[in-house]
């Protein structure tokens, strides 16, 4: 039976950008009917079973709860993996990891740009079904959970045929010391903080540099504000190594949801695809909008571009399955989804 | 984020929190032994310890100024230390002392003091609508002070949590709603009495910001908190922060804690804030270890000051026993 991760945390989309910006919250209910929905689209096809990282709010064993409600996905299986009770970063790694370990074919994601790149950490070779469930979604793509539940389900249990809706990304790696190497989704930068604190950047006077990939300006935080500048698409994906302070130019930045910022852009460059960019403390790195990593006075990270996370295509594979065949298992599972 | 002195003055309030709290554990159990009796000892009554919660204190009340109201719990020490109420006139309060906040008729649950404002109560949930009422006068009277309400996760199932939060929500009142969830209500753990994880979701319910600070960090309350009190400074409205926070002790002095393990209770301790951030400071820079030790040093001090200062000051006199007794 093929298998799908699903990873969802409450922590998500809960952080200090709820008072610095216009960052939405979303509560553990609307987590569940997300959860609830993408099930229901797995539930609809067949032969799979879903694995899904513990957390606290059991988000996904009460979605299960709400789908039997409506006498859906009743003959799901699925069960939790990784650690148990999961509140970290590091827990969301380990179940990713445990996915990988088991044989998950791919891994629905609802959460933020902070989630996926977890994932991407605890498996390298993820193929990712991104949802955005988080305060900066620059890595994922909305689209219908059930849809995106739909297309796991049939990625999972015929990835040689689908494998053409799989995309690979651009990401970056961050060499930290002789050992340490940590993964970006989208950006690194360097601000002038010496303290994680409560993660998130809202303040553009402490940021000194950043290396974006994917700027893309319909979205908010540093991808975002790389995109005024020097926009890339998947397809075609550029990096940018921005220097902040003045003399410089200065423009209007989305730095968070709803928050317009000025901020003075010294320098914009576009990078080679070897290029490496050495960011030197003190500061504190923050991965993807959020401070992970302190560097002391003189201590280097260098940045390079690296292979990404894959991504599947959802609306490309469900256009391209569209009429082929029965979409859906109507009759074997217990579900209302229905086929064309 | 907090500048070199405010984070080291941070750190000193957490010492001499700390230094506080561990020093009435001790002081607390005279006398009590071998069969406990809470009248018994210098110090009477329930004794509700804050170990393991200082970094809400001094994150929170780093942004406060003196005429701001706080209104706090029946575990209340932190943050009226804080947030600067005298330390030996509640050391006094707490003994039961004529010298103390209350002439000693409150106890340890029922500081008051006018300036700084601070209020606390053993009723649980009961300073949430007080917090309402200190800002709605602030807004009456034109000033731009503020309100801070620390309650407990259990609190938070209280009407009286719901209803000022939409009081407040309704008239963009000053107020910065801070629930401490240790987990534990006395002895029931949150699953079994909350149906939502965070309370901060149910700042979404009266259309306020709600925001989770998840692992008691100092640095990351005070970030969070400064731009919330700032928020309700300029009369933008409350808001609602919820910190992941550790109780090392006992909900009272003398609970046998059967309702959590050892290992809980050790996992607890080895996680403690005070450490971690003692440390980090010193990573940094911020705080050498000799300076580490002068504020170990002067905090306990000042501790033992206090303590004497109560044990030495005289019992009320029972003629006066009805003065200042108004229910």
């Amino acid at each position: 039976m093929a298998i799908v991760g699903l990873i969802s945390h409450s922590g998500a989309a809960q952080d200090v950008r709820r008072l610095t910006s216009l960052a939405r919250k979303i509560d553990v209910h609307e987590r569940v009917n997300v959860a609830a929905r993408i099930l229901a689209g797995l539930a609809a096809t067949p032969d799979v079973s879903v694995c899904y990282l513990d957390e606290p709010t059991r988000i996904v064993e009460r979605a299960l709860a709400m789908l039997a409600g409506q006498a859906q996905g009743s003959s799901l299986e699925a069960r939790p993996v990784g650690p148990r009770g999961a509140r970290h970063a590091a827990d969301t790694r380990a179940a990713s990891a445990a996915l990988a370990d088991v044989g998950a074919a791919c891994v629905v994601t609802h959460g933020g740009d902070g989630t996926n790149r977890a994932v991407a950490y605890g498996w390298p070779d993820a193929v990712i079904v991104a949802l955005p469930g988080g305060t900066n979604n620059a890595f994922s793509r909305c689209v219908d959970p059930t849809a995106a539940g739909i297309a796991a389900g049939l990625y999972a249990t015929a990835p040689d045929r689908f494998a053409a809706h799989v995309r690979p990304t651009t990401g970056l790696s961050i060499a930290i010391g002789p050992d340490a190497v940590e993964t970006a989704m989208i950006d690194v930068a360097l601000v002038s903080d010496q303290w994680l604190g409560a993660r998130a950047i809202w303040d553009p006077s402490h940021l000194v540099e950043a290396v974006v990939v994917n700027g893309d300006p319909s979205v908010p935080g540093l991808a975002g504000v790389a995109g005024m500048l020097a926009p890339g698409d998947r397809d075609h994906p550029t990096a940018v190594h921005l220097r902040f302070g003045s003399p410089g130019h200065e423009i209007l930045a989305p730095l968070g949801p709803g928050q317009l910022v000025p901020m003075c852009i010294r320098d914009c460059r576009l990078l080679g695809p070897d290029e490496m960019i050495e960011m030197r403390g003190p500061g504190t790195l923050a991965f993807d909008g959020e401070r992970e990593v302190v560097l002391r006075d003189r201590q280097a990270a260098r940045i390079r571009l690296a292979r990404g996370a894959r991504v599947l295509d959802v609306v490309g594979l469900l256009r391209a399955h569209a009429g082929r065949e029965a979409t859906l298992a109507i009759g074997s599972h217990q579900t209302t989804q229905g086929g064309p | 984020m907090p500048d070199n002195d405010t984070l080291r003055e941070m750190h000193r309030q957490m010492v001499r929190i700390r230094i506080f709290e561990e020093t009435l554990v001790q002081v607390y159990m005279e006398g009590k032994t071998p069969a406990f009796d809470i009248a018994m000892g210098p110090v009477p009554g329930e004794m509700h310890l804050c170990a393991g919660q200082e970094p809400v204190a001094a994150g929170v009340c780093a942004h406060l100024r003196p005429t701001d109201a706080i209104t706090a719990t029946h575990r209340p020490h932190h943050e009226a230390l804080a947030h600067g109420v005298d330390m030996k006139m509640m050391a006094a309060e707490i003994f039961g002392k004529e010298t103390g906040l209350g002439h000693g008729k409150g106890g340890h649950m029922h500081l008051f003091s006018k300036e700084p404002a601070f209020g606390c109560s053993g009723i649980v949930a009961e300073g949430i609508p007080t917090a309402v009422g200190h800002a709605l006068a602030f807004k009456k009277m034109g000033r731009d002070d503020i309100a801070v309400s620390f309650f407990g996760e259990g609190a938070a199932n209280a009407g009286a949590f719901h209803e000022s939060l939409n009081l407040a929500a309704l008239w963009d009142l000053g107020v910065v709603f801070v629930c401490e969830d240790n987990e534990w209500a006395i002895s029931v753990p949150k699953e079994l009495s909350t149906a939502i994880a965070n309370n901060s979701d149910r700042a979404a319910a009266y259309g306020i910001p709600g925001v989770l600070i998840p692992d008691n960090d100092p640095v990351a309350i005070y970030e969070a908190a400064g731009e919330a009190v700032a928020r309700a400074r300029r009369g933008a409205g409350p808001s609602l922060i919820e910190i992941k926070t550790d109780r090392l002790l006992g909900h009272f002095e003398g609970d046998a804690q059967l309702y959590r393990t050892k290992e809980q209770i050790d996992a607890l301790k080895e996680r403690d804030a005070l450490v971690r951030f003692e440390g980090q400071l010193a990573t940094s820079g911020v705080l050498s270890e000799q300076q580490a030790a002068e504020v170990w040093d002067a905090c306990r001090t000042e501790v033992a000051e206090a303590i004497a200062f109560a044990r030495s000051s005289p019992t009320p006199a029972p003629a006066s026993a009805l003065d200042g007794v108004f229910a």
